[in-house]
């Protein structure tokens, strides 16, 4: 019997403490003078790097906004950015955005990983809170939405991204592939596809492979070559390619693989054209080119750049650099900057702050082309709710930095490719 | 007192009402991980199978009903019944391996580690399952899809998993099933012995623990919309699953629930106040004191101790037995079966064969021979005596008729049934119970639930097991104690209790190892008392014993032992005269003190 | 099947091994001796790998060299983690012993995380890109040193503890605690040394293989998944069984990746874990325990 009673007063107990939780976030909505955003991204845990800088391109963004005197159609209102972290984990996703919007927040932004994003975007939905993806890159995210829109189940889409997708990063690097080589008068023939069986190495891989059978150019991937992700050993992996006597190795790398890949690439010795990857985030960094130095030399990978023909992206780079304590201006605080602009923008054409489907509608509207990022033309949305003309940039390697090399009009310096023989 | 209990699930019913959709959303983490950390704890904590690899029933139960609704347009209402049966099957198998392989501890652990992890990498390498991209569900806000405009149908989703969780391990945690888990947790061979088949009743907790853990699947994947095999697979999700119900109180009730209530706010306020500023991590770091925290100031979980502590302040006033008087149903069940057990030893076959006959047996160890050729045979309703010096491999016997060990050769019947190569269990239930000669008591548990477990293997309804357990613990002089947890008895009472434990299995031969060894002799004279009540009573009795007086004085005939062979046998006069017995083993002191 | 490439993924393999032996050795020292299974092992070596990479770029001081500083660090902070917190829960249940070097991995990661952020990095080897070519196969010279550190490593910890009286003593308190008590050990004393040499050699290891293997804050668990695979192989509580399992595992992976497709490799060396489980689960070189 006791056991009984005291069984009773542990959930007693058990609800208190759940009182006291719910008791917590409390609301502030008292403060009128601001238009708060929810900016979620993993900024601890395995994607902590590229989250911090997303958070960190963000808060620049709304800073710069809020200086130039706010969104000045609605009266000056600044910017408020209600932070929150998904420690990589999808779950959080969903609960950082229902804490966020109870703290007012009437727009989201986020959020890096694609599995966080999904769980992001199925709560902008039933919330109604419209959500800009600043980066994620799984095609599904938005191309869900749009097609429970079309088909009656959803009344409005509120879910848009400002970021190439798998297969339009498959599509632009097999594109750069196909000009670049012919530009250098070139003709490799076998190709090695190299990629991280992660998240965004398989989402890359399968929309490069996909757009090569596609667009069935004289090339061929005689060979894909997945690792787990991280790995602790490529030496393998890479003497499998150089078995496969490829011309090009083409790598998916993220920061942790690179740094493994490139060292065991020169020191196999491949007999090859050179290095064109369709997709390498953080290779540029100085981190990343301190430790391996003269082993990215040359190496060519198709990344979401910067416009450093723009003026006003290098004065932001260099206020990055300052901030971040010494960093690249790169893919992700440059999408994450850009973003926020974008809803700047949405928000000045928006007919209401108040009403969700009004920033809806501005958003389906919107033809932006003040971005720092290089893109094929205006942030303006499609159908299933992507900017189309969010597209990566080649950068190459050259003299321990890192230099957009294509396409043309993107270029600040000619490609050197084939590589010439050490 | 029952209100208290309908009152707390009254506040949890209307809090949705009163809170705001962030609380809500948190609400939604405490059961649901409460949820998960109880479907562990029947295998984990009842148990005690340490299952470190629990992802991955939450991924082959959101992988299947996820896949079903995508491919097949099958309702997740039902997909999650075959996901979690799938889970289910994959918890059978890892069960079994790690079971039937004899993994404890931290091997167990590895092994479920190493599954979870194959299943990881396998998805992760099936383009079909859409490999490390993983797959995405739409969000329709169609219930029939389990999805749900209002998220406080997800908390009442999750808040109706956590109770039927809990409504689960409180049915098993009251039947002969909870009881024979939490036997097999304190001390697997001693239960073996009672008669509990624990292969059997660890796999039936796995299978239990990772269907439920495969519904968790399905409300996982449809909550968030969206499945990779790094986060359904992998050991981070293990991890969240396994730390509730351990800070909470693993194989307790209500610790996982409790665990839920303390680290999943905690982990919010923690993200809330520390995550914000420039020091990324500090909000983990914060997390991982308290966890340590927990095992320095809280080692056997936070519902054991908070229990303590509510017990002392209600029960500091009253002086009296630290336990209830009983509970109602104790009082109504004893009067009925109390007096049977004493007209009714065993169900004892007609006196017509040798109860128990062992033929050639012989078990080597490495270079020992430990018993060689040996013959024994024990009439019904006889007391036999087996001695011999140290080492002469007297417990080995006993070990090869309880089925602790299988013979190099030889056979043993029992009552016409041929024993070898049954497991301990199935020759308890036949009727053969033995004791440890090092007793075994079930340290966490009273004498009464000791005994109990006993008496379950007759008794299968745990009420009656009760009520007959309270007769046995009676008879062997324990009534005073029967609530006094078995790790604080002393030797001479347990040796009682381990004899009462035997005996509640209601034995046709009861097989003693050295009930008297160790205990002085105003203690040995009430179990010679004792042991002879019982063999009045008709059980038949094989006894190890060292002290010679008590040996002599109980035994109808002897066999003696030398180097794992018969070298004597007889009544225990011819013994005690027998040249051979005297020199290789009583020596000239005995034969000097025999005749007085 | 390309011959050569066999041929290749055998010796990187087999070189690359010494890396595995290396993570393994200090965690089966430390569970040969208490029995406690420390879940804060690859965040341990995630330490010393930082360590080892602050004074190579701080103080321009080579990993071969440096790793003598980080085992003295981390043997301190062994004595620390095994006065401090193992030592309370010696005889507690299993679950709370998991629990409490979760909540230790949870603190130091990231503690790691706080100091030095969340890239990945790489000590460059003071060895470089340096390769021995054998016709059409290679050695990578970075892996050979390691290779052979490793098999000196396994040597001086098995003299220390079958010549030294300290080692002697360690291993009878191993055996048997009780016994170590009656014949008067102080028991606690011998733990907190076993745990700190443990720790040592995992320092030593993270400094060793920092200018191989990539880390950043979270590789720590995946050094631990592995680390335990590996001496779950080789034995627990045995160095031969470290070395010989790491040897084992890293082959195996190699292998796995040559005949596989690459990231099913580590499919190969969980089976092998399972049935080495199944089979023979006190591993290759461990004693049975009854």
């Amino acid at each position: 019997m006791t056991k009984h009673r005291l069984t009773r007063r542990t959930f007693l107990k058990a609800t208190a403490a759940g009182a006291t939780v719910a008791g917590f976030p409390l609301p502030l909505r008292a403060q009128p003078k601001t238009f708060k955003i929810g900016v979620i991204h993993p900024v601890t845990g395995a994607l902590a790097e590229p989250g911090q800088a997303c958070r960190l391109g963000a808060q620049m963004a709304a800073d710069a906004i809020n200086a130039a005197g706010g969104i000045k159609s609605k009266g000056g209102i600044k910017l408020e950015l209600i932070v929150g972290d998904t420690q990589t984990k999808p779950e959080n996703g969903r609960v950082e955005a229902e804490r966020v919007v109870n703290r007012g927040t009437r727009m989201l932004m986020g959020s890096f990983d694609s599995g966080s994003t999904n769980a992001m975007a199925s709560l902008a939905q039933q919330r109604r809170v419209p959500l800009l993806i600043d980066i994620a890159a799984a095609d599904p995210i938005t191309a869900n939405v749009a097609k429970s829109v079309k088909e009656g189940q959803q009344k409005v889409q509120y879910v848009y991204r400002n970021f190439p997708t798998g297969s339009s990063f498959g599509r632009k690097a097999v594109q750069y592939f196909n000009e670049i080589f012919k530009e250098a008068n070139a003709s490799p023939k076998r190709v090695v596809l190299m990629y991280c069986n992660d998240l965004f190495g398989q989402n890359q891989a399968r929309g490069f492979q996909a757009a090569h059978k596609a667009a069935n150019p004289s090339w061929e991937i005689v060979e894909a070559i997945p690792w787990p992700e991280p790995p602790s050993d490529l030496s393998t992996e890479i003497s499998k390619a150089k078995a496969a006597k490829p011309d090009v190795i083409a790598p998916i790398t993220r920061p942790a693989s690179a740094l493994l890949l490139f060292p065991e690439i020169r020191k196999q010795r491949i007999e090859m054209m050179g290095i064109v990857g369709p997709g390498s985030p953080g290779l540029y960094e100085a981190g990343q080119l301190a430790a391996l130095k003269e082993d990215l030399e040359y190496v060519l990978t198709s990344v979401p750049w910067a416009n450093f023909k723009n003026p006003q992206t290098n004065a932001v780079a260099e206020e990055y650099r300052k901030r971040s304590g010494g960093k690249t201006f790169d893919t992700n605080s440059g999408y994450s900057y850009d973003g926020m602009f974008v809803i700047a923008d949405i928000l000045e054409r928006a007919g209401s702050l108040e009403d969700p489907d009004a920033i809806v509608d501005a958003m389906k509207t919107t033809n932006f082309s003040a971005g720092l990022m290089q893109y094929g033309g205006p942030v303006v949305f499609n159908e299933l709710g992507d900017n189309p003309n969010a597209i990566p940039t080649m950068i190459q390697i050259l003299s321990q930095k890192p230099v957009a090399v294509w396409p043309k009009e993107a270029a600040l310096q000619k490609f050197v490719f084939p590589r010439p023989k050490a | 007192m029952r209100w208290a209990g309908v009152a707390a699930l009254a506040v949890l019913l209307t809090l949705p009402a009163v809170l705001n959709s962030y609380a809500v959303t948190i609400f939604i983490l405490i059961f649901f991980y409460g949820f998960l950390g109880q479907a562990w704890n029947i295998v984990g904590g009842y148990a005690g199978q340490l299952s470190a690899g629990h992802a991955a029933f939450v991924g082959v139960g959101g992988y299947t009903a996820a896949m079903l609704s995508i491919e097949a347009g099958l309702m997740p209402w039902v997909g999650m019944f075959v996901g979690a049966a799938l889970a289910a099957l994959l918890g059978a198998i890892i069960g079994y391996l790690g079971f039937r392989f004899g993994l404890r501890g931290f091997y167990f652990v590895l092994l479920t580690v190493a599954f979870a992890e194959i299943c990881r990498i396998a998805v992760s390498n099936i383009d079909a399952l859409g490999g490390p991209l993983g797959l995405y569900i739409t969000f329709t806000g169609d219930p029939r899809q389990f999805q749900f405009r209002d998220g406080r149908v997800y908390y009442y989703i999750a808040l109706a998993l956590m109770l039927s969780a809990t409504a689960t391990a409180w049915a098993i945690e009251r039947r002969r099933f909870g009881i024979y888990l939490a036997a097999i947790r304190e001390d697997e061979a001693a239960a073996e012995a009672l008669g509990v088949n624990a292969l059997k009743y660890k796999m039936l907790a796995m299978v239990v623990s990772s269907f439920l853990t495969g519904l968790g699947g399905t409300f996982y994947a449809f909550y968030l919309f969206s499945l990779q095999p790094n986060t359904l697979f992998g050991i981070p999700l293990s991890v969240e699953i396994i730390i509730r119900p351990i800070v909470g109180g693993a194989g307790t009730l209500l610790g996982p629930i409790l665990g839920s209530f303390i680290l999943t706010p905690l982990a919010e306020l923690s993200r809330l106040y520390l995550g914000q500023g420039g020091l990324h991590g500090a909000h983990l770091i914060a997390y991982g004191v308290l966890l340590i925290g927990v095992v320095l100031f809280l080692p056997e979980g936070a519902y054991p101790r908070l229990r303590r502590v509510l017990q002392r302040s209600r029960l500091a006033p009253v002086s009296g037995p630290s336990h209830p008087k009983g509970c109602p149903q104790e009082r109504s069940r004893v009067a009925p079966v109390s007096g049977h057990l004493r007209s009714e030893p065993g169900s004892r076959p007609p006196l017509q064969k040798t109860l128990l006959v062992a033929r050639g047996l012989s078990k080597r160890f490495g270079g020992l021979q430990a018993v060689a050729g040996l013959d024994l045979a024990v009439e019904h309703g006889e007391m036999l005596g087996l001695i011999g010096p140290n080492g002469a491999g007297k417990t080995t016997v006993f070990n090869l008729l309880s089925g602790f060990l299988t013979p190099d050769a030889g056979e043993v019947s029992f009552r016409d049934r041929a024993l070898v190569g049954l497991p301990p269990h199935a020759i308890c239930r036949l009727g053969l119970a033995r004791t440890f000669q090092l007793v075994r008591p079930f340290p966490r548990m009273s004498v009464l639930e000791n005994v109990r477990v006993g008496a379950l293997a007759r008794h299968p309804q745990a009420l009656e097991a009760r009520a007959r357990a309270r007769d046995v613990v009676e008879r062997v002089g324990l009534g005073a104690r029967a609530h006094v947890t078995a790790g604080t008895l002393t030797l001479a009472e347990r040796k009682r209790l381990e004899l009462g434990r035997a005996l509640a299995t209601e034995p046709t031969l009861l097989l003693l190892d050295e009930v008297m060894a160790g205990l002085n002799p105003t203690e040995i004279e009430p179990i010679i008392r004792l042991i002879r009540g019982i063999h009045a009573s008709g059980v038949s009795i094989l006894l190890i014993e060292h002290n010679m007086r008590a040996v002599m004085a109980l035994s109808q005939r002897i066999v003696v032992l030398s180097f794992g062979e018969k070298i004597a046998e007889g009544t225990p006069a011819d013994i005690a005269n027998h040249p051979k017995v005297v020199e290789a083993y009583l020596g000239d002191e005995y034969v000097r003190a025999a005749p007085a | 099947m390309d011959l050569t490439l066999v041929l290749q993924g055998l010796l990187s393999g087999l070189l690359f091994g010494g890396v595995y032996s290396l993570m393994a050795v200090g965690l089966t020292l430390i569970f040969g001796v208490m029995r406690v299974v420390n879940f804060a092992h690859g965040d341990m070596m995630v330490w010393g790998m930082y360590l080892s990479y602050l004074l190579a770029t701080r103080a321009g001081i080579d990993p071969y060299l440096s790793f003598v500083v980080c085992a003295a660090a981390l043997f301190a902070l062994g004595l620390l983690v095994q006065h401090g917190l193992v030592d309370r829960v010696i005889d507690a249940p299993h679950e709370m012993q998991i629990l409490l070097m979760l909540g230790v991995a949870l603190v130091l990661e990231n503690l790691a995380l706080v100091a030095f952020g969340p890239e990945p990095t790489r000590v460059r080897s003071p060895l470089g890109a340096a390769t021995l070519w054998l016709g059409p196969v290679f050695v990578d010279i970075a892996r050979l040193v390691t290779f052979v550190v490793a098999v000196l490593l396994t040597a001086a910890l098995s003299l220390f503890l079958y010549r030294t009286d300290l080692g002697r003593t360690i291993r009878a308190a191993a055996d048997n605690t009780y016994g170590a008590l009656v014949v008067g050990i102080d028991v606690r004393r011998v733990y907190a040394v076993a745990f700190g040499v443990g720790a040592a050699c995992v320092g030593a290891a993270g400094a060793l293989v920092s200018s191989i293997l990539p880390f950043q804050p979270p590789t720590g668990l995946s050094l631990s998944v592995t680390s335990f695979n590996i001496v779950i192989i080789g034995g627990m509580g045995s160095l031969l069984g470290a070395l010989i399992g790491g040897l084992l595992v890293s082959v195996a992976e190699s292998l796995g990746a040559v005949f596989l497709k690459p990231s099913l490799k580590e499919l190969v060396s969980f089976s092998l874990l399972i049935v080495i489980l199944l089979f023979r689960p006190a591993g290759l070189f461990g004693k049975r325990t009854s």
